[in-house]
């Protein structure tokens, strides 16, 4: 489905919606503009609505009005042929359905590239009542659709006038990977200046990256920030190598979309780009889909990827580049970090993790007795931790162990040692905080029973942490 | 180990018998070859001190010299020890101070009542000493290839164990000195490697079932080749049901061998009667020269945990019913450039017992065309889940379809045959009570696997 490849057969066309209005032209220009960067012939429809077309007298015969209609679309492939760009018209009839659905249909024949519609402003009670034909297909096609509010800038860009500005709204879901991909694929029509965006509650990201130092509601504290911003810059990496990308990660307190829409504005944005999860109306309800929000009320262009537009197969492979291995200093765990670094490629970072119980008060913290220093008991513990993590660090595995390719001295390893009672929390979290692509654990490979009965760390880990998660079992001979 | 591994001296017991001047000689022709000395040892169980024993030992030391004497004539530097002790100890213990590279000793090959009463000295120096010793019977193709007349054939019996590691590396090292030509034999018990790789054929009571075969034989080049390079190296694998001594000598006479390179577990006590020392055994009995190759005395002792492989061959458990896209993705995620990556999909068609279906109940045989076609589609669906960067990465990929009542088992035994080293599988986790009752295939993996295994749940959205 991507634009890069027109050699895959069969060849999908750039479908262009049109209803023949000033907004509609613009669309079909900035579908040409796209059909020649990418060599996709481009399919213009049109809907012939006995319904919309109040200027035609009842008495006209529906012959007469679809001939009309049928010439008006043929003037227009005739405008936009030439130049390299093999355009074809698509003449459909509502047959009794909704325009919108005329479309639709039309839509899951072709399996278009890319879907071209133009925005028509509308008030709320008219979207209301009348729907929007753009928001209808981006909530419901599996190919990206762009709804264009102004085409200048993609002309200008094509003529290779300017760099086109892209605003990727993204959160840390598989549904932005194909947003920011579709993103990537626009810099082969043209020089392209990216800038990725991130939103989210500050209290709530603290909560969900397990951050140890304060909690704060107006703004990121500095650990969820530097962590956020690491997460997003490797998630944009993978996607999109290594080009130079502007990476933003900024609070906000009410609507993530607004907050977005301000930020494309800020950056003079000419394109937004999100994924959309497309869930249906009523989970919609539930959670207000992003998407649709800037899809309404951004003041650009706006392409809304679905996660369909890029199967899992046409993705980037997911690299591994930073393991999160937790030990405990028993020797399956020193096997577990062996392990790790043989999934690690040069220059990934391995992250040694280990959890220790938190101090609770009183019944652990003496009380300070006259002259003593009250601090003492927290800087004996704040040493007790750091020490814990040197100890960490000697674990590193010999080179000698390793095939000479995959020598752990090529490796980066960093050591964190964390207070929590439950291990797989503190697992989860610091895979969350740290940015780990994947967790390696040791597991003892206990019976069914045993395990059902008494749970592992393991287990619990793989319930609750959503990354891939390596056990490694005890060494036999 | 170092690129110049025989810089150190040779020890060579002589008892002054024609036997042990022929292993002086193979030992001498060694150390000319290597330019290292030769410590040259005679022992006697008795003080050196007394005026008695001096009468007594005076032609023995006179011997020794003469031998030594022999020796330097045709270009060896020999170094003579005159010990008192039991000799396999002296051995040893000489061979552990200078830091020797090898121990040479003399079979006498002696008939089993003198062997009780009084042991070999052969066998227990290979059984003592920290470094490789050779057992020398026929040494004149050894001295040959010392000469750099011939190539030496060189018989390795090996196993997947760590101490057959240490002799495979040690005929790397011998191989940087003249040429060799290669035979690496395993020879396992079908009884324990059938199940282990999961084959359900019915057990054979000669050889394995060619599947069996197969896979083991792929599993023992790749461990060999690692080593010794592709070259000039052939490979042997031999079920039997009787003990793998005899069928490893007879295999290395049919070879024709020069010298069977064996390593050595050095079991003491009483779990040398419980393991059935292999080593032991060639050495009694092989018609050639036996070089045994122990563990270094700091890894026998402290082990470091075994050598990390790096990951050349995933297998990637697909449900098809499910979103397993990740899974596979992940496997060719961490696969290394060239290795091999086997998709498996497990089907649980098998027909219930006889029992359960009632009287006169016949499942319809399905119709072999038909079947066929669908086997065929599933496979084209299977190689749907390859990336388009594998090809890129020259990574492989193969398929499997396996029909089975428990798709864990299955799969854990599939990547036994596979010699997977690491098992990838999408996690789909039951909700609550569910999961504890059924339990889920991931889990189940990870109970019956002895190898790593990766579990991958579908992204967030």
């Amino acid at each position: 489905m991507n634009l890069s490849s027109p050699d895959s057969k069969p060849v999908r066309p750039i479908f262009c919606g049109t209803d023949f209005s000033n907004n509609s032209a613009r669309a079909a220009r900035v579908a040409a503009v796209f059909a020649k960067g990418s060599g996709h012939p481009l399919l213009l429809a049109h809907v012939a609505d006995e319904l919309s077309d109040f200027s035609q007298p009842n008495t006209v015969d529906a012959e007469v009005f679809e001939e009309t209609m049928n010439q008006r679309l043929v003037a227009e492939v005739g405008r936009l042929t030439g130049d390299g760009v093999a355009v074809k018209g698509d003449f459909l009839t509502t047959s009794g359905h909704l325009v919108e659905h005329a479309l639709m249909q039309r839509i899951n024949e072709v399996g278009p590239a890319l879907i071209v519609v133009s925005s028509v402003s509308k008030t709320s009670f008219d979207r209301w009542s009348l729907g929007s034909v753009s928001e209808h297909l981006a909530l419901r096609a599996a190919s990206p659709t762009l709804v264009v509010r102004s085409s200048q800038p993609f002309e200008a860009w094509a003529a290779g006038e300017r760099t086109l500005k892209i605003f990727v709204a993204v959160d840390f879901g598989s549904v932005s990977d194909a947003a920011l991909q579709w993103a990537g694929e626009l810099r082969r029509i043209g020089a392209c200046e990216i800038v990725v965006a991130y939103v989210g509650r500050p209290d709530e990201e603290w909560k969900r990256l397990g951050a140890a130092d304060e909690v704060r509601y107006t703004e990121n504290s500095p650990e969820v920030q530097a962590s956020l911003e690491r997460n997003l810059r490797e998630k944009v990496r993978v996607v999109l190598g290594e080009d130079a990308v502007e990476v933003i990660v900024e609070p906000v307190a009410g609507r993530a979309d607004a907050r977005l829409i301000e930020l494309a504005s800020e950056h003079h944005a000419d394109l937004v780009v999100v994924g959309t999860h497309q869930r249906p109306l009523l989970s919609r309800w539930w959670r207000p889909s992003t998407s649709l929000g800037i899809l309404r009320h951004a003041p650009m262009s706006v392409a809304c990827v679905p996660g369909a537009a890029f199967p899992l197969m046409e993705r980037p492979l997911p690299e591994v580049r930073r393991i999160l291995v937790a030990s405990d200093f028993s020797e399956l765990s020193i096997r577990a970090i062996q392990h790790a670094c043989t999934m690690a490629r040069e220059g990934a970072t391995i992250l040694l993790l280990h959890v220790v119980p938190p101090v609770r008060l009183p019944d652990l913290l003496p009380v300070p007795a006259a002259g003593e220093d009250p601090h003492e008991a927290a800087d004996q513990r704040r040493r007790m931790l750091d020490e814990l993590a040197l100890r960490l660090r000697k674990l590193l595995p010999r080179d000698d162990l390793y095939p000479p390719e995959i020598a752990p001295s090529k490796l980066h390893f960093e050591a964190h040692v964390v207070e929590d009672d439950d291990v797989a929390r503190a697992i989860g979290l610091a895979a969350e905080r740290l940015g780990a692509d994947l967790i390696c654990i040791g597991s003892h490979g206990r019976s069914a029973l045993a395990s059902a009965l008494i749970g592992s760390v393991a287990r619990e880990t793989m319930k609750r942490s959503r990354r891939p998660v390596l056990f490694v079992p005890p060494a036999t001979e | 180990m170092t690129t110049t591994p025989f810089t150190k001296p040779i020890v060579c017991g002589t008892d002054f018998s024609p036997l042990a001047q022929k292993a002086a000689d193979t030992a001498a022709a060694l150390a000319r070859r290597l330019g290292v000395p030769l410590l040259l040892v005679h022992a006697e169980e008795m003080p050196l001190d007394s005026p008695f024993a001096k009468a007594w030992l005076a032609p023995m030391t006179e011997a020794l010299k003469e031998e030594a004497e022999r020796l330097r004539k045709e270009g060896t530097e020999v170094e003579e020890i005159f010990s008192a002790g039991l000799p396999d100890e002296v051995l040893c213990e000489i061979a552990l101070d200078r830091g020797a590279a090898l121990v040479v000793v003399a079979s006498l090959g002696r008939r089993l009542p003198a062997r009780w009463l009084i042991g070999s000295v052969a066998e227990r120096a290979a059984e003592g000493a920290r470094v490789p010793t050779l057992v020398v019977r026929r040494g004149s193709a050894l001295q040959a290839w010392a000469r750099g007349e011939k190539p030496l054939k060189v018989v390795i019996g090996v196993d997947f164990g760590r101490h057959s590691e240490r002799a495979l590396r040690w005929v790397a090292q011998l191989r940087q000195l003249g040429p060799l030509e290669v035979t690496a034999i395993y020879v396992d018990w079908p009884p324990k490697d059938q199940p282990r790789l999961g084959v359900y054929a019915p057990l054979g009571l000669v050889g394995n079932e060619p599947q069996t075969e197969a896979s083991i034989e792929r599993d023992l080049y790749r461990r060999v080749t690692r080593i010794l390079g592709e070259e000039g190296v052939k490979i042997d694998v031999e079920g039997t049901w009787g003990s793998i001594d005899t069928q490893l000598i007879a295999k290395a006479t049919d070879a024709g061998a020069d010298l069977v390179v064996i390593g050595t577990h050095q079991w003491r006590g009483l779990s040398r009667i419980r393991n059935q020392s292999v080593s032991r055994a060639i050495v009694r009995h092989s018609p050639t020269s036996v070089v045994c190759v122990p563990m270094p005395e700091r890894e026998a002792e402290a082990p470091s945990g075994p050598k990390v492989r790096d990951i050349g061959r995933v297998l990637v458990a697909v449900d098809l019913n499910e979103r397993d896209e990740a899974a596979a993705s992940y496997a060719y995620s961490v696969v290394k450039p060239g290795g091999k990556v086997r998709l498996v999909h497990v089907e649980s068609r098998a027909p219930l017992p006889p029992e359960f279906l009632g009287e006169g109940v016949v499942i319809p045989e399905p119709d072999p065309e038909e079947e066929a076609a669908r086997v065929a589609e599933v496979k084209e669906r299977l190689k749907a889940f390859c990336p388009e960067e594998a090809e890129a990465r020259g990574v492989q990929t193969e398929v499997e379809l396996l029909d089975a009542v428990d798709p864990a088992r299955a799969i854990s035994d599939a990547a036994e045959r596979f010699n997977a080293d690491v098992i990838c599988v999408g996690g789909h986790t039951r909700p609550g009570l569910l999961a504890k009752v059924m339990g889920s295939v991931a889990l189940g993996v990870l109970t019956h696997s002895k190898r790593p295994v990766l579990v991958v749940r579908p992204p967030r959205e």
